[in-house]
């Protein structure tokens, strides 16, 4: 273990149609996104001028083992040598199909693209090999198909012209540093496509012939110092998703969430859980208000702004539920309680209505709820390890103090929190494969065993002690567009639930309510005749994200009705973002381009 | 037949109402409004408990209503609060069963009684409380026909008032922060003659659904926001505005007696139940232990109104109503009435909602006669639903009890 590592260790970029316009992903919790020079991003700066969608950064910094950073202006450090390989490998492994695979595949589990055989199958990744920049400001470095290095052996990217959009996938990203030598990583340009001119997509995870241009790969870096000494630093992930569209709000279970949960339980953090027992009890772990518990109300609270979600229900009252009982007062056990009986324990995730009749929350979809078989999981719940927390705090057993955490544990979380950890299925950023304790180090429990630089052909099998480029995305939709287009809303039951509200938003506010007399809001609120839908039962001023609002039933509630269009549209839908409006905060929906209501033939 | 003795109201409250009221009498009409709200609880949780399938439409239908009626008690509560009185919620106030609604029509409205839930129930006497006020229907305090014709009464009365009505250095205590859940409905503080009738269209809305479908309750909603959900008109399940007029409490009703076949099964106990009639010793102490449990209650809740007293609402109301009361209701209604009976045949006890007044009534009380009970289970298998149900209750009385006492609450 080296005395230096990269943080985050793991970095997330995202997809963006602007072919040099970027920002920086949020490095704070619910942030928004910085530019370069450090200043937050106006509503002005999701787009380029063009009205393309901006790139989204990950920046990877190195910290040493007393939590200062490196950078090219600590005294000493003569360079700073970061080389990044990244990997899309979706069209080369198993098809997606709900937590099948999740405890290894079985050998009836169908491979995307099987017809495709052998060796060949090496031909479905796209892999453009590793890159190296180094200095300050410098870059961009193309991790392109003109840029392969001299001796690398596994290049390859999709041939020709891609449709629907007819373009093609020639680069999986780039490098740049900033001024300090941190370095920049950011991703595709949210190319997807396929070379059969019909351009259909089947379903929303497995489309055979389809390629996009996300993907992940090993972050690795080098320090040299005056002396001439040289150290190599713990390598870092970088992993492209689709765009955040809604930075501001997170998810009730994050991705930090998820595997902060899967380590705790593998005895990582043993004030919480050691040797698989819970410290519970007033002698237990005491989870903290402001770190552990008041997130978790606020997802909820936040929900209403990306969902028809009932205000009333989510909002909650955080003076009151975070005074800790002290002395002879306890003014909020009931009430605490309460909360707890709503939220689903653990192994219930099939049960939506409890014993006492209450329906159990979140009201989101689970891990599975699309296939039957024994791994059922309709409904999402919290982790362990958050429901662990709640039910301290709900006892009575918490503190409520200002955190102290150390400046790289704080980006790690940060940059994870803004990630969504449930429901798998397969998700937006990272699956089940984020949980699977087998891929991290047993000495940095949120740290990936990175395999050793290769000169490639990477490999088609799962090394989880030695990931390789590509093995955290191929688990995602392919292409990524189909999942985040149908998962919207879900039926299961007589009830439709939600995905990821947060992520990927349903219903959104808007700025100004639409004015009675424009003709495209009267043609959007009369709907045809079979729906009749009067404008005073349309929410007066909530607005489906994509799609329409008032019949659940229909192909396009709240998605495009078809997928392809995901692909074709994505990069004109509009972000939600904290505004103040009449003199309140509010979350509304900004910099769209795409018309509403949308009609395919404009 | 025999007319309610819930209340008794200050004689010639009506004709006063009419004639020029006093502050006084505008807050005994408020407080008559909250005891027709706090009467259908009863009446409406007894069937409630009485289902066993809690996933059921009958049972998510009732607890839907039953919790907007919550909803009412609170928002009638910050009317009187407002008109410058304090809810009462004890002694005189307390529903007697069976009887009418406090000071209704005995010719038009339901004989309220504690039943166990079936299609008829739901038709005969629940959807006959929510009504609709015919159009046009007028104002009737006395002896009114509709909820909402006794809400016209007090509408009409307090616009009548001399000066302004509405005070807010009062004895009580607003509450907008005990109504909780999914349910439709936001509890406004009243301070104006604005408020006081947006509160009141609520509560009638929500009841009868008097409002249109094409009309919802915009003027109430917060920038339009869904505020909860239910059946909707595309056939699913999902998110509403508003009270549209199939979301109404009538109209709810009224879809679950229009399907008995699909009516979930209910425990065999009996309607309109008298602790002296059991025979069964457990049966009988554990409706008085209910009884206990429910008054205790009731004093705690009517001091959550009061401005000077502790808050006991957080602590020690929502513990109860959420932690004892269900649990020891469905106890009881899983135990035989008679020595000796069988629990799936019954007839089966039920609880009696009593007002257990002049004895002592205190949390400590209620923790000890539940762990004393417990000690009489011997752990059959026949005991093991009940035992787990009044184990859960036992636990909860005990949090509920170390509370009161912290607050200085030990006798309610």
């Amino acid at each position: 273990m080296s005395h230096y590592k990269v943080f985050p260790p793991i970095g997330i970029a995202r997809v963006g149609n602007a072919p040099t316009d970027f920002y920086i992903g949020p490095e704070t919790y619910r942030g928004l996104p910085t530019t370069v020079e450090g200043a937050t991003i106006t509503e002005k700066g999701f787009r380029d001028a063009q009205g393309r969608l901006c790139r989204q950064a990950a920046r990877f910094r190195i910290y040493d083992d007393d939590n200062n950073e490196i950078t090219l202006n600590t005294a000493g450090v003569k360079s700073i040598t970061w080389t990044v390989h990244m990997a899309n490998k979706k069209a080369s492994w198993y098809e997606f199909a709900t937590n099948e695979g999740e405890r290894g595949y079985s050998s009836t589990h169908p491979l995307r693209n099987a017809s495709v055989k052998g060796d060949d199958r090496r031909k479905l990744m796209i892999d453009p090999g590793p890159r190296t920049i180094t200095g300050a400001g410098a870059g961009p470095v193309a991790m392109d198909r003109e840029s392969v290095p001299n001796g690398y052996t596994g290049a390859h990217f999709p041939e020709g012209t891609l449709y629907p959009n007819k373009d093609s996938i020639d680069t999986l990203g780039e490098l740049r540093t900033d001024t300090d030598g941190r370095l920049l990583v950011l991703g595709g340009l949210g190319v997807s496509g396929t070379r059969d001119p019909a351009a259909t997509i089947q379903q929303y995870a497995n489309n055979d012939g389809w390629w996009d241009d996300t993907g992940d790969g090993p972050v690795r870096a080098q320090i040299e110092w005056d002396n001439g000494q040289v150290d190599t630093v713990d390598a870092a992930w970088v992993s492209v998703a689709p765009p955040s569209y809604a930075p501001e709000l997170a998810n009730l279970v994050t991705l930090w969430d998820t595997i902060f949960d899967s380590a705790v339980r593998a005895g990582h953090y043993p004030s919480i859980c050691e040797n698989g027992y819970w410290h519970s009890g007033a002698q237990g772990y005491r989870p903290n208000f402001q770190t552990e518990i008041k997130p978790l109300l606020e997802r909820a609270a936040t929900y209403t702004w990306v969902a028809a979600i009932p205000p009333k229900a989510h909002s909650f009252d955080m003076d009151g539920l975070g005074t800790v009982p002290g002395g002879n007062e306890d003014g909020f056990l009931g009430l605490r309680n309460w909360i707890l009986d709503i939220l689903r324990p653990p192994n219930q995730e099939n049960t939506l209505i409890s014993k006492r009749g209450s329906t159990m929350m979140p009201y989101l979809a689970g891990d599975n709820c699309l296939k039957e078989g024994t791994l059922v999981s309709n409904y999402l719940r919290l982790t362990d390890t958050q429901y662990f927390f709640l039910q301290q705090w709900a006892a009575g057993h918490f503190v409520n103090e200002t955190p102290q955490t150390p400046a790289p544990q704080a980006l790690t979380r940060s940059v994870l929190d803004n990630c969504v950890g449930g429901a798998f299925s397969p998700g937006i950023e990272l699956t089940w494969i984020s949980r699977d304790r087998a891929i991290y180090r047993d000495d940095d429990p949120l740290r990936i065993n990175a395999a050793e630089p290769t000169e490639g052909p990477l490999n088609l099998g799962f090394t989880p002690e030695a990931m390789e480029p590509g093995d955290l995305t191929r688990y995602m939709a392919i292409p990524w567009q189909a999942d985040f287009n149908e998962c919207s809303s879900q039926p299961i039951g007589d009830r439709v639930l939600w995905w990821w509200p947060a992520q990927r938003p349903e219903f959104v506010y808007l700025e100004k309510e639409p004015q009675p007399d424009n003709e495209a809001f009267m043609k959007l609120a009369a709907g045809t005749a079979s729906d009749l839908p009067t404008p005073s039962q349309q929410t007066p001023n909530q607005y489906p994200w994509v799609g329409t609002g008032f019949d659940q039933t229909r192909d396009d509630f709240i998605s495009f009705a078809d997928d392809t269009q995901m692909v074709e549209y994505w990069s004109k839908l509009g972000f939600v973002m904290g505004k103040e409006i009449d003199g309140e905060q509010r979350f509304v929906e900004v910099a769209r381009t795409l018309p509403r209501p949308f009609n395919s033939d404009d | 037949m025999s007319t309610t003795e819930t209340v008794a109201a200050p004689a010639g409250l009506f004709s006063r109402l009419q004639a020029g009221p006093t502050r006084k009498d505008l807050q005994d009409a408020a407080q008559l409004a909250l005891q027709v709200e706090f009467t259908t609880v009863p009446t409406y949780l007894s069937g409630l408990y009485s289902i066993s399938d809690t996933g059921s439409y009958a049972y998510q239908t009732l607890r839907s209503v039953v919790m907007e009626e919550m909803f009412h008690v609170n928002q009638a509560a910050n009317i009187i609060v407002a008109l410058g009185g304090v809810p009462k919620f004890t002694g005189d106030a307390v529903p007697v069963f069976p009887g009418y609604l406090p000071q209704a029509n005995p010719d038009t409205t339901p004989y309220l009684g504690l039943y166990r839930a079936s299609p008829d129930v739901f038709r005969n006497v629940y959807e006959a409380i929510e009504t609709p006020a015919a159009f046009g229907a007028p104002a009737q305090g006395d002896n009114y026909d509709s909820i909402a014709q006794l809400y016209s009464a007090l509408v009409n009365a307090v616009e009548s008032y001399d000066g302004n009505p509405f005070t807010t250095d009062g004895p009580g205590r607003q509450r907008t922060d005990i109504y909780l859940g999914k349910f439709g409905g936001n509890v406004e503080p009243v301070v104006d003659m604005e408020s006081f009738k947006l509160a009141v269209q609520e509560i009638i809305q929500q009841g009868e659904g008097t409002v249109p479908p094409q009309a919802p309750m915009n003027p109430l909603e917060q920038y339009g926001s869904y505020n909860h959900y239910g059946h909707r008109t595309d056939g699913t399940y999902g998110p509403i505005i508003g009270t549209p007029y199939e979301l109404s409490h009538f109209m709810k009703f009224r879809s679950v007696a229009n399907s008995p076949k699909d009516f979930p099964a209910t425990y065999p106990v009996i309607s309109n139940p008298n602790q002296d009639d059991y025979t069964n010793p457990q049966a009988q102490q554990l409706s008085w232990v209910f009884d206990l449990c429910y008054t205790l209650m009731l004093h705690a809740f009517e001091k959550s109104f009061s401005a000077d007293a502790p808050d006991p609402y957080f602590n020690v109301v929502l513990s109860i109503m959420h932690g004892v009361l269900p649990h020891l209701a469905r106890s009881l209604m899983q135990t035989p009435a008679l020595r000796d009976g069988d629990g799936s045949v019954g007839p089966n006890a039920a609880p009696g909602w009593r007002s257990l007044d002049g004895g002592s009534v205190s949390p400590d009380t209620l923790a000890r006669e539940l762990e004393h009970i417990l000690t009489g289970y011997t752990g059959s298998r026949a005991d093991t639903t009940v035992r787990s149900l009044l184990h859960e209750a036992h636990k909860n009385s005990v949090e509920v009890a170390t509370l009161s006492e912290q607050l200085g609450l030990n006798s309610l």
